[in-house]
């Protein structure tokens, strides 16, 4: 079913079809088979094209939404067309080493009991693996990955922590994420981080953005706890 | 609950931080007008709850959606040592203007709390027994503005555009009365009784903001609300219009309301 005021729209090579979502708010949405280094091109392209226009935007694994006073057909007509002439981004070529201490993870053994691995051959599977990030969402600092080796999928928590502490490292299904930030959470956790990876003082506040590519290594919990920055 | 709010923090939802901000805009600013504040001055919300102060200093203080028990006026100056007793909301949320600027920690442009990242309020937290309030200067005087505050008693429509996942529906949302459920919260409001009929289809998670209608397998619609998620899999079956986000908020649990489809202005 087509929505009144929605668009088709060619941009950076594939299609996308441009609904409003609320007032000032527009959502691109393309084809699901569209990998997620073009939607992150993409959002670059948009922020570059856009500039002040717009105050935010959200992109994610089949969309990018963008925050704007402009009304929907002139930002269709900018971007319209528009391309993006070199796929040179920092992040596709640095790959970040993020300490991660598996003694901190509870769900170790619940994971090793359900992917049939001993807690050896999953922090081996977990190191082998490059992560990047895909989008920040869902919770303030939430950095949903992909790169999960797919033997150590598990399903969510029953039930939900209250808490799960800044710099655990989650796994739901084939999903992976790290939760830069203190929150509630269902996630698996494998194992935490020492690093601040948010700090509401920097700009931007995160460290991971997003398509940054990065892999685990292992440290002791005496490391952990002496960690610094 | 009470919090600390002001109009909200727009521009970090790329890094998944909401909005926050009075619930309801219209009384926030009404509180601050009333003692002569500028309207973006952070107040102190009151979800559900009244609460007690004692005056460290002499100051003024106003409030709407509520009265003041300890007091005849909802507009007082408050002498050192006197005690402020504020009642319950008459809706679900009132606000309580002190006059000066409050200080609050101030993150990502505002001073609204948001406890569960520790973002502005008092250290990032609600207001708990025993805290104490400063404002900037010490203030007495309270300017002769008389404000009309609107009553909410008769909200029975809230109008929304369609969502991308309007498609999925067998059956429109307009056609059915929808009841606030006592779960509701900042952060969403839950509705009751009437169900929604839909072709579910798994979706990929993308953007939604605070007036989002979602669609749970469950049938029963829940609306995003100021503290929401970033990014959600749930179908976004419509939007409600943003001057009718603030009346939804007021809505009392139990009470019914009908959705009313209208066209969105592009």
């Amino acid at each position: 079913m087509k929505i009144k005021g929605s668009k088709s729209l060619r941009f950076n090579h594939i299609s996308w079809e441009v609904f409003p979502l609320a007032e000032q708010v527009i959502l691109l949405q393309c084809k699901r088979d569209v990998p997620i280094e073009t939607i992150h091109q993409s959002t670059a392209l948009a922020i570059r094209l856009l500039g002040s226009k717009i105050s935010d935007i959200v992109p994610a694994y089949h969309s990018i939404t963008l925050f704007t006073a402009l009304p929907l057909s002139e930002v269709a007509d900018i971007l319209e067309g528009a391309q993006s002439t070199s796929a040179t981004d920092d992040n596709q070529y640095k790959v970040r080493h993020i300490p991660i201490c598996y003694e901190m993870g509870q769900d170790i053994e619940r994971l090793s009991k359900h992917t049939g691995f001993p807690t050896s051959e999953l922090i081996k599977r977990h190191q082998a693996a490059t992560y990047r990030v895909v989008f920040v969402g869902f919770t303030p600092g939430f950095i949903y990955s992909d790169g999960l080796d797919t033997a150590l999928a598990c399903p969510r928590l029953e039930n939900p922590r209250k808490k799960v502490a800044a710099g655990s490292i989650g796994i739901a299904d084939g999903q992976t994420g790290v939760y830069s930030l203190e929150s509630p959470g269902g996630w698996n956790i494998i194992g935490q981080t020492p690093l601040q990876l948010f700090d509401k003082r920097k700009k931007p506040p995160l460290k991971l953005t997003l398509g940054a590519m990065y892999q685990f290594y292992s440290i002791t919990l005496d490391e952990f706890r002496t960690w610094e920055d | 609950m009470a919090t600390i709010q002001d109009r909200g923090r727009f521009g970090y939802r790329q890094y998944g931080i909401p909005w926050s901000g009075a619930m309801d805009p219209i009384y926030m600013q009404l509180a601050n007008q009333r003692v002569g504040n500028t309207e973006e001055t952070p107040v102190i919300e009151m979800g559900l709850t009244g609460i007690t102060l004692e005056a460290l200093e002499r100051t003024a203080v106003s409030v709407v959606g509520t009265t003041i028990t300890s007091h005849e006026s909802s507009c007082v100056i408050l002498k050192k040592g006197e005690h402020l007793v504020v009642s319950r909301p008459v809706y679900n949320y009132a606000y309580l203007a002190i006059k000066g600027k409050l200080k609050a920690s101030y993150d990502f442009g505002s001073y609204s709390t948001y406890a569960r990242a520790g973002f502005g309020g008092i250290g990032g937290a609600a207001l708990s027994d025993g805290m104490e309030l400063i404002t900037k200067e010490e203030e007495t005087a309270i300017p002769k503005i008389k404000v009309a505050i609107p009553h909410y008693d008769e909200t029975s429509t809230i109008r929304f555009i369609k969502g991308p996942e309007w498609g999925m529906l067998k059956e429109l949302p307009d056609s059915k009365a929808f009841t606030i459920d006592s779960s509701s919260d900042r952060m969403g409001i839950r509705l009751s009784g009437a169900k929604l009929d839909a072709d579910f289809k798994e979706m990929a998670s993308s953007a939604v903001i605070p007036g989002t209608i979602q669609l749970p397998p469950d049938g029963r619609p829940i609306i995003l609300m100021n503290d929401c998620q970033t990014t959600g899999g749930y179908p976004r079956i419509g939007h409600v219009l943003k001057e009718d986000v603030g009346l939804l908020a007021q809505i009392t649990p139990g009470k019914s309301f009908l959705f009313e489809l209208v066209e969105p202005v592009s």
